[in-house]
């Protein structure tokens, strides 16, 4: 979900601004210049598969995967989603350029933190399939509760929508978890250097 | 005259789409919205974009705002001005609501006036110049050229499937089927970033790209440049 322009108040925005910058910043720290096409892509599919919609009884619901793009990419997690945020923002006008902090942090950071609590479990042959459910939903629901939160920070009118959009993102979250092991099964099969490249032979 | 922002300098609209952004979102005044309305007409009157595609663009954005608008008036305390059964209206909560939902639309129509007019590559050349650090903007220009790439990839895979007999429900079958279409996707796009890698390499990349069109200030930036920013001044002066 991302948050349209002139919503927030003043902190917020900043507050949001500032921790997207120090993430990217920490991101492209790690981002060598042999790694920039391949993270492009990532983002590039990210996007395009945030576009598909799975059906949900008789509506729809859109894939998000934040926490799939977090165990993939760690810390640069946030230039890839600022990237693909940002020209959301510009060719969709999904979001805006004064949140563009905003969301980006509501993505982002809640996959770097869904990489270092369960990329270790998804590593462990038995416990893989414990450690995507919970990347994925884990990854939604702290976005979720981060939108609810900085809508609520704005102000009390916006308390009723802050909880509208927190029980909106349940449902997500189980089909997120779902989706997340049945892709991170068919990489661990299909192409596991995708998923731990420091054990690249 | 209908396409002069088209020529400008995308240096100068990023900055000018920017400050207008940031002021607008900022401000709790009608007085200042109704500059910036102005501001927005002018824009998109100078821009050349045809009046239907704006409100297509537009229409888009009210999609989050719906959620927003309509529960403000309901939840915020202040003076009774109408009521609906047991749903209260006050006058601060419909204000408020009129307010948020303007400001978001003018700072859109406002950004598609001022971006629209240039290509993303333009634009990541102008926030080159900008500063903004060289393997961001490295990864915008790539994830931009190959974002269509997928798409059609994607679209490939999914017409095969679709041809195959695949028909979407609420089943496990069919969220396999959708997760391995995109991790399939994945696969592909890795293995494409490491042949554009390779194909970069071999054609003597360094770590930067060399641009042939280079940016230089013309008079009409320049007034554009001195124009906007007294105008984004006397927006912030009226707040």
């Amino acid at each position: 979900m991302h948050i349209s322009e002139g919503v927030l108040s003043a902190p917020v925005l900043l507050a949001g601004a500032l921790g997207t910058g120090i993430g990217t910043f920490l991101g492209l720290r790690c981002l060598t210049s042999e790694k920039v096409p391949q993270v492009a892509l990532l983002s590039a599919a990210f996007f395009v598969a945030s576009l598909v919609h799975v059906p949900l009884g008789p509506s729809s619901v859109h894939l998000i995967l934040n926490g799939l793009v977090g165990i993939l990419l760690g810390w640069m997690t946030f230039p890839a989603l600022l990237v693909g945020l940002f020209l959301q923002a510009i060719l969709f006008q999904f979001g805006g350029l004064t949140t563009l902090g905003v969301n980006t942090f509501n993505m982002a950071f809640p996959g770097v933190v869904v990489y270092y609590l369960f990329k270790p479990l998804i590593k462990s042959p038995r416990l893989s399939v414990v450690g995507a459910f919970c990347a994925g939903a884990f990854a939604v629901l702290l976005a979720g509760i981060f939108v609810a939160l900085e809508l609520a920070l704005t102000g009390e009118s916006f308390q009723a929508s802050a909880k509208l959009i927190l029980m909106a993102h349940l449902p997500i979250m189980v089909i997120e978890g779902f989706i997340t092991v049945l892709i991170v099964g068919f990489l661990k099969k299909v192409r596991p250097e995708i998923l731990f490249p420091e054990e690249k032979p | 005259m209908r396409n002069v922002l088209k020529n400008c300098d995308p240096r100068v609209k990023i900055l000018l789409a920017l400050g207008f952004a940031v002021i607008v979102a900022l401000t709790y005044s009608f007085r200042v919205l109704f500059l910036a309305a102005l501001f927005v007409l002018v824009c998109l009157s100078l821009s050349g974009l045809s009046l239907r595609f704006v409100l297509q663009r537009v229409a888009l954005v009210n999609l989050f705002l719906v959620l927003v608008v309509f529960t403000l008036p309901f939840t915020t305390p202040g003076t009774l001005w109408f009521s609906i059964g047991p749903f209260k209206v006050s006058h601060a909560g419909a204000s408020l609501a009129l307010l948020v939902f303007l400001k978001s639309n003018l700072i859109v129509l406002a950004t598609v006036a001022l971006l629209y007019s240039s290509s993303v590559f333009e634009l990541a050349h102008a926030l080159h110049h900008l500063r903004v650090p060289d393997k961001l903007v490295q990864l915008l220009f790539f994830t931009f050229r190959y974002l269509h790439l997928l798409e059609q990839e994607f679209l490939h895979l999914k017409e095969a499937a679709l041809l195959r007999g695949f028909r979407p429900r609420t089943d496990l079958f069919t969220y396999r089927t959708t997760a391995y279409l995109v991790g399939n996707l994945i696969v592909r796009s890795y293995d494409r970033s490491q042949r554009v890698y390779e194909a970069m390499l071999c054609r003597g990349f360094q770590g930067t790209f060399p641009v042939y069109h280079h940016f230089e200030g013309q008079r009409r930036d320049l007034f554009l440049a001195l124009f906007g920013g007294l105008y984004l001044v006397l927006m912030l002066l009226a707040g």
